[in-house]
């Protein structure tokens, strides 16, 4: 699979330290490996994946890529990484799934373990082939908080769906797509969110974990811009990968998305102490994108997703 | 045919007559409407012509070759003069013939036909000399424009008295056709109707209340049929001052014609309308359609009737309006070679020349340009000790008359070898004491000193003569790109001593030092004053070229503040500051001719030097106050026409009406880019403002009314402050306070109100490399705002978009850089792009043009990979190759050039060191540096070295270094090594001499090479650049880089 300039520019946006291929990947069948890039032919049903362990520094930050595209796009989190991280249980994130190559993402903070096993398989859904490469564990420097953690935040590599986001609160599928966008500061795609009544709940997007610094000031922001009066929240939110105790630690904020482009951006200040919100301890944190309550019909563009360190002004 | 009143249209139309089998391109051409449409200056010579009277042409009915009448050119003193035609776009690359028919009285007289076409490429010239005699007889002039020639501008000309005696007599002319020379058929004229209104004057007095106007309509019809035609005549607003093409006010229509004309009949028909408004206008004449015609324009300007002041002016107390305009209008010879004796080159008589200039305001001509000095050496102290004052006391006598003080610049040029010929102007008597001093100043010119004895003597003399007349003069013209301080000096203190001692009471305005051409102005003063020199000099005088306005890369008051803080140092705070040259008021182009100027930046420049208490201010070359109504696109200073004044008159006149006296009290600046200066004069406060950057759609308020002040424009035009909000460009708005407290009114300008239509303006961007393989934009951009403006930033194009947006926040008015990671698309040609701005709310888009990224080289410790130098800059199929490698040491760049070259240029002889055999190294250490004006202008610290293989020793390397005090031949290595087939250099430069500052690793260096081969003794017609294509000289922007591992 043919890996864009634009994609490791894209990349470039955090700043990595030399990668890490996983060893001794055991591609469990269907799936089947020959030098670094992997197949499956998936029936729809077996779960059988890439499994495989990584020996990791403790108390530090990762991030696990990989490259994929199926033959059959899926809108529902169907692609899954699980794994245990001792000091917080296990974990099991899911992916939409794109018919296009695109980069995935995993974050996670090692805690106390120095190793971790992983396995990446596709969940029940429709038969599909999928391509998988690139598979690399890279740990975050300190310098990679204040850039930007969000990755595709631009989404210039980003094709046919926005795979860093998944529905929530509801939203049975995602709502999202990719698309080209010509009038916006930067890139050439945008991802396109359609509000739309639900039968349920609101139209609402989550991202990946993404890694955050407890007792420091983040900022989440994004530019958009609707083609019809659109108010969303954009929150921040604690609730834990892997087993949720405690207190729920939330930032929300509210914004009117008029029809030019416009920045919006919420400001948290992370809890130092897990006392009240032991979910924090994970050092993870997502954003969500979500409609209020009997939303009207919109089209909103979303670029220049951001996730950053900020500096407390005095 | 059909109207053709506006240039642009002008353009069209005679190109389109070009391209048919056109008959005539000349209006007028039997001169059946008299002399419209043509320009007659003479060379007025004092010899035959003592009293200098001009002798005005005749339209003569008594004979004619074709039509009624013809153009007769009285010549009863013997003169040179000329018949300037107008000028007329034509097709490169096509023969024309131009012929007239001409007869002569007196014996024959000998003319030379020109046509000239001038750009910044150089000119394309022809011309031929005909013998006129006896009676009517058709002569022909046939050339062809050269092909690809860009100008399409043809300014010709006949000049009569041709050769080294003129004879005397009258000359006819008639029947002048230009044409393709496969034009078939007889003379005919260029349309069957023609038509032209005519001013009374061109200089055209209106008192308060205004003043009816006599304006003459001539239309004639060619044609076998009667004529009913409809003419409308119109009056425009004409902002152009003396630049080439037109800028256009309102337009006001003045009067409708019916004209009825029988077959071959000329009408003459007389309106009078009444002028109210002050400015420069164009009166248009235009064929209502369906019917067709071929019309004319005039010109003149509108002034206020300044009253004569008797005496003449203390320049010592009073600001006024001054000018460079040399000797009276004296030309001596050679001039261009045309005159053989010493003539005043006019358009009317001498006396009313002079006028003309009181007219408009001036009290102070500098005795400099649009002319020939009157006080050169050579020409007054012909023999040691035997003086001839005359050109001199004419000069000042005939100021004088109209209350116009004279500033000699003693020295002038005169010791420049400009041709290194040997000789410089110096008295021939003088030549062989005198010092010659190689390649000197910051210019390099081979230069002669002359002793200081004689020098002494001439200089009292002339203060001896001149006493009680004369009250300041200055000391050598530019001496700073000539000489060094030490060798300036030499002449300053004898020259000082000399004028005191000879007349106590006169003034020495010393140093004249110039920023023109990379010229330290203020370095050189500092040296001057560093070894005393400022106890002889009453007065500093400057050049400020490199900050001729506020929108310049320095603006103006800083290197005004930089001279006074010296001159506090030296212990002579408060001596007084001249301004006595800045000629380019605008950001130079190429080649841009010291003729041009608008008239706002003639009254901006006025109201900076007063405002910022210069004592007085002569920085236009009086070229400017003249409009080129015949050959607007010929950019040079013989073709001279002083017929029609420009608006760059009018703007004076209402400059020396308002502020002539005038004190400096208050500065005010506001955002965004405009100043405001407060002043006072006889009692009265008054102020003047205008704004002088990028931002658009810029207005102004004041809390001010009609009752309790008088608003301005620049020309003097009063308006009314219930028009507010006025839109605030480069023009400037006087305003006269009646209201009592100048407190108050201070604080109401203070208190100003300025909006702008956009919140940002864009100036410029680049490409640049960045670590790690990235490339990014930086641009400037600058916050039109009064509050601090956050922006974000990015780009969009067909070959780069932005990766991220970029923010910062923009203080209060202020510009700053904003640098955009970019994403370039492979294999995407560099092309248009938009740079967008969000702020204030929106998005703003700029469009930019994306220079491929340029070349960058890596350069570490090791000698890296051999770049050739691939890009042809010049020359069709250069023979000669160079390449280059680099690599430093930490604290030095080592370059080895390598030349292939099997033809030596020789010695250089009196070519430019790009004329011959060259290695050009072109250097900014400064590339991300992005002005908000100009992105590719050469800013102060972009330095230039020449190699020069085959001159002499101690000549081979030439520096231009800018502000980069330490980047010359003490600190920067250079070994030449001419070799069998070509040439080595070696070049080592000290980081610390490009001051680098400390952080080396990943810095980035502009850099380009250009290598220049001559064929032998011939100028250099090839070269060979690294990454600019050729326009390195004047375009930092066009360079490569060096990255420094």
């Amino acid at each position: 699979m043919k890996i864009s300039t634009s994609l490791i520019a894209a990349m470039a946006l955090v700043l990595w330290v030399s990668a890490e291929v996983p060893p001794n990947i055991s591609p469990g069948s269907p799936w089947e490996g020959v030098s670094g890039r992997f197949q499956a032919d998936y029936d729809g049903k077996n779960d059988q994946g890439l499994s495989w362990t990584s020996q990791v520094s403790p108390e530090t930050y990762y991030a696990l890529t990989w490259n994929m595209k199926a033959s059959q796009e899926e809108l529902r989190p169907v692609f899954t990484v699980n794994g245990e991280i001792g000091d917080y249980g296990s974990f099991s994130k899911s992916y939409p799934v794109s018919a296009a190559p695109n980069v995935y993402t995993f974050y996670f903070y090692s805690g106390s373990a120095s190793s971790i096993p992983f396995k990446l398989f596709c969940s029940s859904s429709k038969p599909k082939k999928i391509d998988l490469s690139a598979l690399e564990l890279r740990k975050i420097e300190a310098d990679a908080f204040k850039g930007n953690l969000m990755p595709e935040g631009y989404f210039h590599g980003a094709s046919g769906i926005p795979v860093m986001w998944k529905p929530d609160d509801g939203t049975p599928q995602l709502p999202a797509r990719i698309e080209k966008q010509a009038d916006f500061l930067a890139g050439d795609q945008a991802l396109l969110l359609k509000i739309a009544p639900q039968e349920k709940g609101v139209t609402s997007i989550s991202s990946i974990q993404l890694p955050m610094i407890p007792g420091k000031r983040f900022e989440a922001s994004f530019w958009g811009k609707a083609d019809a009066e659109a108010v969303l929240a954009l929150d921040v939110n604690g609730w834990s990968m892997y087993r949720h105790f405690g207190g729920h630690w939330w930032k929300s904020r509210s914004v009117k998305v008029g029809p030019a482009w416009a920045p919006y951006s919420l400001t948290v200040d992370i809890p130092e102490d897990f006392k009240a919100f032991p979910d924090l301890q994970s050092r993870l944190v997502s954003l969500k994108i979500r409609s209020k309550e009997n939303a009207q019909t919109a089209k909103v563009w979303i670029s220049a997703i951001r996730f950053r360190q900020v500096e407390k002004a005095d | 045919m059909f109207p053709i009143p506006h240039f642009r249209l002008r353009l069209v139309a005679l190109a389109l007559l070009a391209s048919l089998p056109a008959q005539n391109l000349l209006f007028n051409s039997g001169f059946e409407l008299g002399e419209a449409g043509f320009g007659f200056p003479r060379y007025l010579n004092p010899a035959s012509n003592p009293g200098l009277k001009y002798t005005k042409v005749i339209a003569d009915t008594s004979t004619a070759d074709s039509g009624r009448q013809s153009l007769k050119i009285p010549n009863p003193f013997a003169e040179k003069g000329r018949l300037l035609l107008p000028e007329c776009p034509l097709v490169p690359g096509v023969e024309y013939t131009l012929s007239f028919a001409a007869k002569t009285e007196g014996g024959p007289a000998a003319v030379y036909v020109y046509a000239t076409s001038v750009s910044v490429a150089g000119w394309d010239v022809a011309g031929k000399e005909f013998q006129l005699a006896g009676d009517w007889k058709t002569y022909t002039f046939t050339w062809r424009t050269k092909a690809g020639w860009k100008q399409p501008f043809y300014s010709l000309r006949i000049d009569y008295g041709y050769g080294k005696e003129p004879k005397g007599g009258n000359l006819w002319f008639d029947s002048l056709r230009l044409s393709p020379s496969d034009s078939k058929g007889a003379y005919q004229p260029a349309a069957e109707l023609e038509a032209t209104t005519l001013f009374e004057k061109s200089v055209l007095p209106i008192p308060e209340g205004g003043t009816p106007a006599l304006l003459t309509t001539l239309a004639i019809n060619h044609g076998d049929a009667r004529v009913e035609a409809d003419a409308v005549l119109r009056l425009v607003e004409d902002h152009s001052g003396s630049q080439e093409d037109p800028i256009d006010g309102a337009s006001i229509e003045l009067a409708k014609l019916h004209l009825s004309l029988a077959p071959r009949e000329r009408r003459r028909i007389e309106t009078r309308v009444d002028l109210k408004r002050y400015g420069a206008f164009r009166l248009e004449t235009a064929f209502v359609s369906p019917v067709k015609g071929l019309c004319s324009p005039d010109y003149a300007v509108a002034v206020w009737p300044l009253a004569r002041k008797a005496g003449l002016p203390n320049l010592e107390t009073t600001y006024v309006a001054g000018i460079n305009f040399a000797g009276g209008g004296l030309r001596k010879p050679p001039s261009w070679g045309e005159l053989d004796v010493p003539a005043y080159a006019v358009s009317m008589d001498q006396l009313d020349y002079i006028r003309m200039y009181a007219d408009l305001g001036i009290r102070l001509f500098r005795d400099w340009d649009y002319g020939t000095p009157a006080f050169t050496w050579k020409d007054i102290e012909v023999e040691p000790g035997k003086y001839d004052f005359r050109f001199a006391d004419k000069t000042v006598d005939d100021a004088a008359k109209f209350g116009i003080r004279v500033l000699p610049v003693l020295g002038g040029v005169e010791f420049v070898d400009w041709k290194k010929t040997g000789t410089a102007g110096w008295p021939a008597w003088i030549e062989d004491q005198c010092r010659v001093m190689k390649d000197n100043g910051a210019w390099k010119k081979d230069v002669k000193l002359p002793p200081m004895g004689p020098w002494k003597n001439f200089v009292g003399a002339v203060a001896a003569h001149f006493k009680g007349r004369i009250s300041h003069y200055e000391i050598i013209n530019e001496a700073s790109g000539y000489m060094s301080s030490a060798e300036y000096m030499e002449f300053l203190r004898p020259a000082y001593e000399a004028i005191h001692a000879a007349d106590p009471k006169a003034k020495v305005v010393g140093f004249c030092s110039t920023g023109d051409k990379g010229g330290n102005l203020v370095g050189f003063l500092g040296e001057c004053f560093k070894q005393g020199g400022a106890a002889y000099a009453d007065a500093v005088s400057f050049h400020p070229y490199d900050s001729p306005h506020f929108a310049s890369l320095t603006a103006p008051d800083a290197p005004i503040e930089g001279i006074r803080g010296m001159l506090e140092k030296a212990g002579a705070g408060g001596k007084a500051l001249w301004n006595t040259e800045v000629y380019y008021l605008k950001d130079r182009g190429p080649g841009q001719d010291k003729g041009l100027c608008l008239p706002e930046d003639a009254a901006a420049r006025f109201l900076t030097d007063l405002g910022e208490g210069v004592k007085q201010s002569t920085p236009l070359c009086a070229q400017t106050i003249w409009k080129r109504a015949q050959a607007a696109h010929f950019q040079a200073t013989y073709v001279f026409d002083v017929a029609h004044p420009s608006g760059v008159f009018s703007v004076y006149n209402a400059l020396a009406r308002f502020f002539e006296g005038a004190k400096p009290v208050g500065k005010i600046r506001w955002v965004p880019d405009s100043i405001c200066y407060v002043f006072e004069r006889e009692g009265k406060t008054l102020a003047a403002f205008w704004r002088y950057g990028a931002a658009e759609g810029v207005s102004i308020r004041l809390a001010l009314d009609d009752a309790r002040a008088e608003l301005y424009d620049l020309y003097g035009n009063r308006l009314s402050f219930k028009s507010a909000p006025f839109p605030l460009d480069g023009r400037p708005f006087y305003v006269v306070w009646n209201g009592g407290d100048a407190s108050e009114f201070q604080k109401i300008l203070a208190g100003a109100e300025l909006k702008a239509a956009n919140a940002v303006t864009f100036g410029a961007a680049r490409v640049l490399p960045r670590p790690g393989g990235n490339w990014a934009v930086t641009a400037s951009v600058q916050n039109n705002l009064g509050a601090p403006l956050p922006i974000a930033c990015g780009l969009r194009g067909e070959s780069a978009t932005a990766l991220e947006i970029a923010e910062r926040v923009l203080p209060p008015g202020a510009a700053g850089i904003v640098e955009v990671p970019l994403l370039l698309k492979p294999g995407a040609p560099a092309g248009a792009a938009r740079f967008m701005v969000h702020g204030g709310g929106r998005i703003y888009e700029f469009p930019v043009l994306l220079a491929t990224p340029p070349l960058c080289y890596a350069v570490g410790r090791d000698p890296g990979p051999s770049q050739a130098l691939t890009n042809r800059a010049r020359g069709n199929a250069p023979s000669h190759r160079a390449s280059f490698r680099a690599s430093h040491d930490g604290q030095k760049l080592r370059l080895v050039i390598e030349v292939a070259d099997a033809t030596p240029s020789g010695e250089p002889g009196a070519r430019s060191p790009w004329e011959q055999d060259a290695i050009e190294l072109f250097i900014d250490p400064d590339p991300d540096y992005m002005p908000m004006k100009g992105g590719g202008v050469y800013h102060d610290r972009v330095a230039r070295m020449f190699l020069l293989p085959y001159a002499p020793k101690g000549r081979q390397a030439v520096f231009q270094s800018g502000k980069l005090s330490a980047f010359g031949a003490e600190q920067v290595r250079v070994a030449l090594d001419p070799r069998p087939g070509g040439y080595q250099a070696t070049v080592t430069i000290p980081f610390a001499s490009l001051e680098l500052g400390p952080r080396l690793p990943g810095r980035l260096i502009g850099f380009d090479l250009a290598v220049d081969d001559a064929q032998g003794p011939a100028k250099a017609e090839a070269q060979w650049m690294w990454n600019s294509t050729g326009d390195a000289y004047k375009n930092r922007l066009s360079f490569g880089l060096l990255r420094i591992d």
